[in-house]
């Protein structure tokens, strides 16, 4: 497969060319916008009944900002090719420790919200496509549609008076529901202590990413975050599905006697080429939004959390990383689209593959 | 071989249940195909002609399908009565169907040999490299040259032929009693028309198998049935002997038939109208409406039982046949057909 070794390799300069585009638009953003610091250095000189023009400049001197334009632009392309993104007073952090601080944080919930999203969403628009106008495929169309309607917000909202204040004192069936009680906010401490208890003879470790005490921190997040993607995931998979169930080489895995799984099989792996396209779409659009509003509600420490309080803070650098973050990841999931592309259609072409005889 | 027929279709009554209403696609028709004959069934587009050849091993999607009525008697077995399962094991291996195009009928991601193997393996109890044996075999025998190496192709990189070919390798993958082929060359151009039914030919006299062949297109009929059986919205119209029907077609509609063919010259003549719905279907005879002969008799009632022409086996279901009737008067209706020029067509496509 050198073909496809081309393929990807040709595919990451692209990624590389698109990145350094992004970040020269950024930067002459950056240009043509008011420097905070600069402003904040002539109000101080000002308050205090010194020159502000001198303090503006020795500012631009401390910062580099009284070199010419090129040379600016240049360290600033080596900065952040090199991953040398600046200093957050904010936080007083190295911006890329704060991110390698923060993203385990939002992968915790966005990596199993993502699998329960594709395999739920998948799995029962496949099922309500196959029993299409059944009464199963209305009942999962109406949930679909539930999913799909609902703000992001509003349910999550809804999720936390239910589980975390009903729940506290509420019997139900005689059941005391207060053992269900979900904890509201996320408490990062769970996975920084350590502690071991022993219950019944069984020593178990208390702190951790992967803890019973953690897990259940993050259910409320992982449920409203999936609703809306299993949803979308449904419709896209049912009407996919629905495209090729009458398709005629369904028919023909049918006349040659296959059973439902390998006649499901036949349609299903075809179905797979559009929906990859659009489960990256899906990711992009969770993580680029989502994860702000989730991280905002349940006080998750992660980045979407970092991005809402930088742009409330106008903490310049780690908007910046926010910005390139963003590209970045943008550009690895269109890369892995067309890796699955290639993967999944042999008739699309990735350059030098051999074929079509004709 | 026992002497009764390999399928027995009686009284096939296949409908869709549509919000419209219930279309009644096939409306109660009968027919036998014998062992290691070329049955046709031929008819306009519409006719009901594909939906009684899937009908057979039920691969018509139920629902919105339904088989409503009647008996498929296959090898002595009621296939009308046996369950999905027991169908299973008769689907692909004892009859096979090869359908109308061929760009659509192969899985476009997985390669041929894969789609193959897997028709083999589904009834067959051998290895993945014995079925690939077979499989290279196959491909071989239908005329893919280097079929060792065109196996581990997809199916965009043949040609529209070649796919057929592929296609009838598959169908054959465990030598069927019964090929079903669904106007298999329709989507073909003639030059490989016309090499294809020459394989179906070669293959059936190897493999002794019977062949249902649907199609419109009369020339194919001439050049490889035995026997023929004409449908008209749902119903049979005429069946019986090849011969009989190109010379003395009975029924007014094959007579029609036989003049709009291409190659007829300024004699050529389109039947008019339209097909009946068939969700509610007229009264009497289904081709009255469009009918130049037809009488006030004709409207009446169901469709005429199938009545005995001339010659024993041949069939026709038209009230002229009748006693009472007098069946010479459809030959004086616009210009009457002479033998000769019913078998001139069939001779050019040779």
């Amino acid at each position: 497969m050198s073909g496809m070794k081309w393929y990807i390799a040709r595919r990451t300069i692209w990624a590389i060319i698109v990145l350094w585009i992004t970040l020269s638009v950024t930067w002459m953003l950056l240009e043509l916008s008011p420097n905070q610091g600069e402003l904040q250095a002539a109000q101080q000189a000002a308050m205090q009944g010194q020159d502000a023009d001198k303090a503006i400049e020795d500012y631009k001197k401390r910062e580099g900002l009284d070199k010419p334009a090129h040379e600016r632009y240049l360290s600033y392309m080596v900065n952040m090719y090199t991953l040398n993104w600046g200093y957050s007073t904010e936080w007083d952090k190295n911006v890329i420790s704060l991110f390698l601080d923060r993203w385990p944080f939002t992968l915790q919930y966005i990596l199993p919200s993502t699998m329960l999203t594709m395999l739920v969403g998948y799995g029962l628009g496949l099922y309500s496509a196959l029993n299409q106008y059944d009464r199963s495929d209305y009942v999962a169309t109406f949930i679909a549609f539930f999913g799909l309607s609902i703000p992001n917000f509003w349910f999550a909202i809804v999720l936390v008076l239910i589980t975390a204040v009903w729940f506290s004192d509420l019997v139900l069936f005689g059941v005391d529901m207060s053992m269900f009680q979900l904890p509201v906010f996320y408490k990062s401490e769970v996975i920084n202590t350590s502690e071991t208890i022993t219950i019944m003879g069984i020593e178990l470790v208390r702190g951790g990413w992967f803890t019973f005490d953690n897990v259940k921190q993050l259910l409320l997040p992982v449920i409203v975050i999936s609703t809306a993607g299993f949803a979308a995931n449904m419709r896209y998979a049912r009407a996919y599905t629905l495209e090729y169930a009458n398709a005629e080489f369904v028919k023909t895995a049918r006349a040659k006697g296959a059973n439902s799984i390998a006649v499901t099989r036949h349609i299903l792996r075809v179905a797979l080429v559009p929906l990859s396209t659009i489960l990256v779409f899906q990711l992009l659009s969770v993580f680029a939004t989502g994860t702000v509003v989730i991280e905002f509600i349940f006080s998750i420490p992660g980045l979407g959390q970092v991005t809402y309080l930088s742009f409330v803070n106008q903490d310049t650098p780690v908007i910046l990383g926010i910005t390139v973050i963003g590209v970045f990841v943008a550009l690895f999931g269109f890369l892995l689209q067309d890796i699955a592309y290639v993967y999944l259609d042999p008739r699309i072409d990735y350059g030098d593959r051999t074929g079509g005889a004709g | 071989m026992s002497d009764d027929p390999l399928l027995d279709v009686r009284d096939l009554k296949t409908q869709f249940h549509t919000d419209d209403g219930t279309v009644r696609a096939v409306d109660g028709i009968s027919f036998d195909v014998d062992r290691g004959e070329t049955v046709c069934i031929v008819g306009e587009s519409g006719s009901g002609k594909s939906v009684t050849s899937e009908s057979i091993t039920r691969i018509i999607p139920i629902p919105p399908g339904e088989i409503a009525d009647g008996e498929v008697i296959f090898d002595g077995q009621d296939l009308t009565e046996m369950s999905t399962d027991q169908l299973r094991k008769i689907r692909g291996n004892r009859i096979a169907h090869v359908f109308q195009n061929p760009q659509g009928a192969l899985n476009p991601v997985y390669t041929v040999g894969k789609q193959i193997i897997e028709a083999i393996r589904i009834h067959k109890d051998v290895s993945k490299q014995e079925a690939r044996e077979q499989t290279i075999d196959l491909l071989d025998r239908v005329g893919i040259p280097e079929a060792g190496k065109r196996i581990d192709d997809y199916p965009y990189e043949f040609s529209g032929g070649m796919k057929q070919r592929v296609v009838i390798a598959m169908a054959l993958s465990c030598q069927p009693d019964l090929l079903i082929a669904d106007e298999p060359t329709t989507a073909l151009d003639v030059t490989i028309q016309a090499q294809i039914l020459r394989l179906l030919g070669d293959l059936q006299d190897e493999f002794g198998m019977s062949i249902i062949f649907v199609t419109h297109d009369l020339g194919v009929v001439a050049e490889i049935a035995d026997r023929v059986v004409v449908m008209y919205a749902g119903k049979v119209m005429e069946r019986g002997d090849v011969y009989r029907i190109f010379e003395n077609p009975a029924h007014p509609y094959t007579k029609a038939l036989l003049r709009c063919r291409p190659g007829q010259g300024s004699q050529r003549e389109a039947i008019r109208g339209s097909l009946p719905s068939m969700i509610d279907p007229p009264d009497g005879c289904r081709f009255a409406p469009r009918c130049p002969h037809a009488v006030e008799d004709c409207r009446d009632g169901d469709q005429p039982p199938m009545m005995e022409a001339e010659h024993p086996g041949h069939e026709v279901s038209c009230i002229f046949y009748q006693d009472g009737f007098d069946s010479t008067q459809l030959d004086s209706g616009p210009e009457g057909l002479s033998a000769s020029e019913a078998r001139t067509d069939g001779g050019e496509s040779r």
